[in-house]
């Protein structure tokens, strides 16, 4: 058995060094090789490239489709689902949480394939199960401005419903 | 003048600094700074600063440790007692235990209750979820067992698709290797052997530690780390490899959830605090200053196992004071917070010394926790009633000592304010209300009263003044060895 100075970080962590000599772990090599494929790649193809079986390899992507770091769907004539990466973050700087009440909102700034783009993801919070991913959705940079005079006008427009009510 | 980390993470994005994309990436890692607005020789005051959370709390306080459902009730019910940016430790180790009993609670809060819900509580201020590494090392019974269920439930929220006969598996065997490596460093060695669904059992263990700092909202956590002992050289290299880990991961984590800060934690055992041992403790603090230059880590987290045989010789308490008061200058080079964990009382000379934030347990013990059993025979009534702490003597008080107090001149301990300074009748019959209703809360009050005093005096230009307080105990306080 190796001493304690022995041990390594790629030990505890049971992972590979990636090329800039960071530990690795599955998890993280299945986002890197789904990120080198952005044309698409299988269940199939993720669990050779990582060495891991495709049951795991399908709880990971599923995991990762649901954190909204990749996106799947069914292409006509092809009988497998392709995952696709969604666009990184661009720099931890571009991301904000903030909790309003009960509802907890996460917006950061991806990368896009033409622009970057906006993730807007909602979250929740409770003891028992912790904080979990409710959903998101993505604005291009583009129509940013737009949307935001969008919720602004149905603001005013429910104000003034509101306003007409009483 | 130095920047902000804020400022500096301004130019990184502007590009000011000059450095690459890869360093940038590791150095905003940094996102929490304590800004001191004064000092009075070490000690200081001013915030502690978490641009993460967006949050400010008082630099120079003591906060409790929450270990149990019955602490986190006690200070639920007694929250007003509390500052509200005031720190708060929780044991991770019975963290599943600790919610369970804050969520039953917000279900069962009436409208007008005066109970926070944890969720209020937690919002506001610095909750730190650490994890005692001696559970680990010592292997009691107990402990094992609490780690066990406490691995079990919040590993649920990780792997959301595993049976529960699976989890319940996994729990199990790292129990038994928990059990089969007793009092060795076997156990750290051998998780990185096993693994279960391709995943080493060390890389389980971590992804428990941060989904348990997760789920209880914490601000900071600090990691699950091999005890450093001097009698084991390699620890000190172990434990910061697992630091540097919890940290990967954690930054891992951060691409798809709120994480919390990262402190670089020093589980260190006390026999390493001897004279004989100063060439080890200054390694520990050349490993620490290295990686707090790396700019990745949120702050340091320190705790002694077992101040307990400490306190009765001056010159280990000397060795300890000596110890925190370099680890503080680091911290204090860097920006960055040190939190000093269960000093209890000697947590105000740690004050003096520049610890940014030290904490207590509301029983006031100092030694090992989660004890097979306790005492026997008549002493095992006695014994869980715990003690209760007399501000103006630092005696640690058992339940007789509290009657004998009822029944003289002052009738009841010396009036504090905010609390019942005796316990009722019904109290005094039952050990889980009297710590519940009257010991608990009473300690929680007596050690933010003497961290207000404490910031107090600093404000008047006094130096020392936690050495002062405990240099002026009674005699049979075993704090008296802390003071001047």
């Amino acid at each position: 058995m190796k001493s304690l100075s022995e041990v390594t970080e790629t030990d505890i962590l049971g992972g590979q060094l990636d090329e800039e000599g960071e530990v690795k772990g599955i998890r993280s090599s299945v986002l890197s090789f789904i990120r080198q494929n952005p044309d698409g790649t299988t269940v199939t193809l993720v669990a050779k490239a990582v060495h891991i079986s495709e049951a795991r390899a399908r709880i990971i992507l599923q995991d990762l489709s649901h954190e909204r770091e990749i996106y799947y769907r069914r292409v006509p004539g092809i009988k497998n689902i392709l995952y696709y990466p969604n666009g990184k973050l661009i720099h931890k700087y571009l991301q904000e949480t903030k909790e309003f009440g009960s509802q907890i909102f996460r917006i950061s700034f991806h990368e896009g394939r033409v622009q970057p783009r906006i993730q807007i993801q909602e979250r929740s919070y409770s003891l028992l199960d912790g904080e979990k991913v409710e959903g998101s959705i993505y604005i291009d940079y583009d129509n940013a401005e737009r949307f935001v005079e969008l919720v602004e006008d149905i603001l005013h427009r429910f104000g003034d419903y509101k306003s007409m009510r009483t | 003048m130095k920047k902000t980390m804020w400022e500096i993470v301004k130019d990184m994005i502007n590009g000011k600094n000059g450095s690459n994309s890869g360093n940038d990436e590791k150095r905003i890692s940094q996102m929490s700074e304590v800004v001191v607005e004064k000092t009075v020789n070490k000690a200081q005051l001013g915030t502690w600063i978490s641009h993460r959370y967006d949050l400010q709390s008082t630099v120079s306080c003591l906060g409790p440790y929450i270990k149990s459902d019955e602490d986190i009730l006690a200070v639920l019910n007694n929250y007003s007692l509390l500052d509200p940016d005031q720190p708060v430790e929780l044991c991770g180790i019975s963290l599943d235990r600790i919610l369970d009993r804050a969520a039953s609670m917000e279900i069962s809060m009436e409208p007008e209750s005066k109970v926070i819900d944890y969720s209020e509580f937690a919002k506001t201020r610095p909750i730190v979820v650490t994890f005692p590494s001696e559970t680990i090392r010592l292997a009691r019974d107990h402990a094992v067992s609490r780690f066990g269920a406490s691995f079990e439930e919040i590993m649920r929220t990780v792997h959301h698709d595993w049976e529960d006969d699976r989890l319940k598996a996994l729990s199990t065997k790292m129990q038994g290797l928990i059990k089969s490596t007793r009092k060795t460093y076997n156990f750290w060695k051998e998780i990185t052997r096993h693994q279960e669904d391709g995943i080493v059992y060390s890389r389980h263990l971590i992804d428990w530690t941060i989904a348990s700092a997760q789920r209880a909202r914490a601000k900071y956590m600090a990691g699950l780390t091999p005890m450093v002992d001097c009698r084991a050289p390699g620890s000190l290299s172990l434990s910061d490899k697992f630091n540097r880990v919890h940290l990967h991961v954690l930054r891992e984590s951060s691409r798809s959830s709120v994480t919390p800060h990262y402190l670089y934690t020093i589980n260190l055992s006390s026999t390493s605090i001897r004279r004989k041992s100063h060439d080890f403790l200054k390694k520990v603090l050349r490993t620490t200053r290295f990686e707090m230059e790396t700019r990745e880590f949120d702050g340091i987290y320190l705790a002694v196992r077992k101040l307990g045989p400490i306190y009765n010789d001056p010159a280990r308490v000397a060795t300890t004071v000596k110890f925190v008061g370099d680890l503080a200058e680091i911290a204090k080079d860097f920006r960055l917070p040190l939190c000093w964990s269960r000093a209890n009382l000697a947590g105000l000379r740690g004050l003096d010394q520049g610890v940014t934030t030290s904490t207590f347990s509301l029983n006031l013990n100092v030694d090992d926790m989660f004890l097979d059993g306790g005492p026997s025979g008549e002493d095992a009534e006695e014994y869980h009633f715990g003690y209760v702490m007399n501000p103006w003597t630092g005696e640690d008080l058992k339940r007789e000592n509290v009657k004998t107090s009822i029944a003289g001149p002052a009738m009841g301990m010396p009036e504090i304010g905010g609390v019942p300074n005796s316990p009722t009748q019904e109290q005094l019959d039952h050990n889980y209300l009297y710590r519940t209703g009257f010991s608990k809360p009473y300690n929680l009050r007596v050690m933010t009263l003497l961290s207000k005093k404490w910031q107090e005096e600093i404000r008047a230009d006094e130096k020392e003044p936690g050495a002062s307080y405990l240099g002026n105990l009674n005699k049979k306080s075993k704090w008296k060895n802390w003071g001047l």
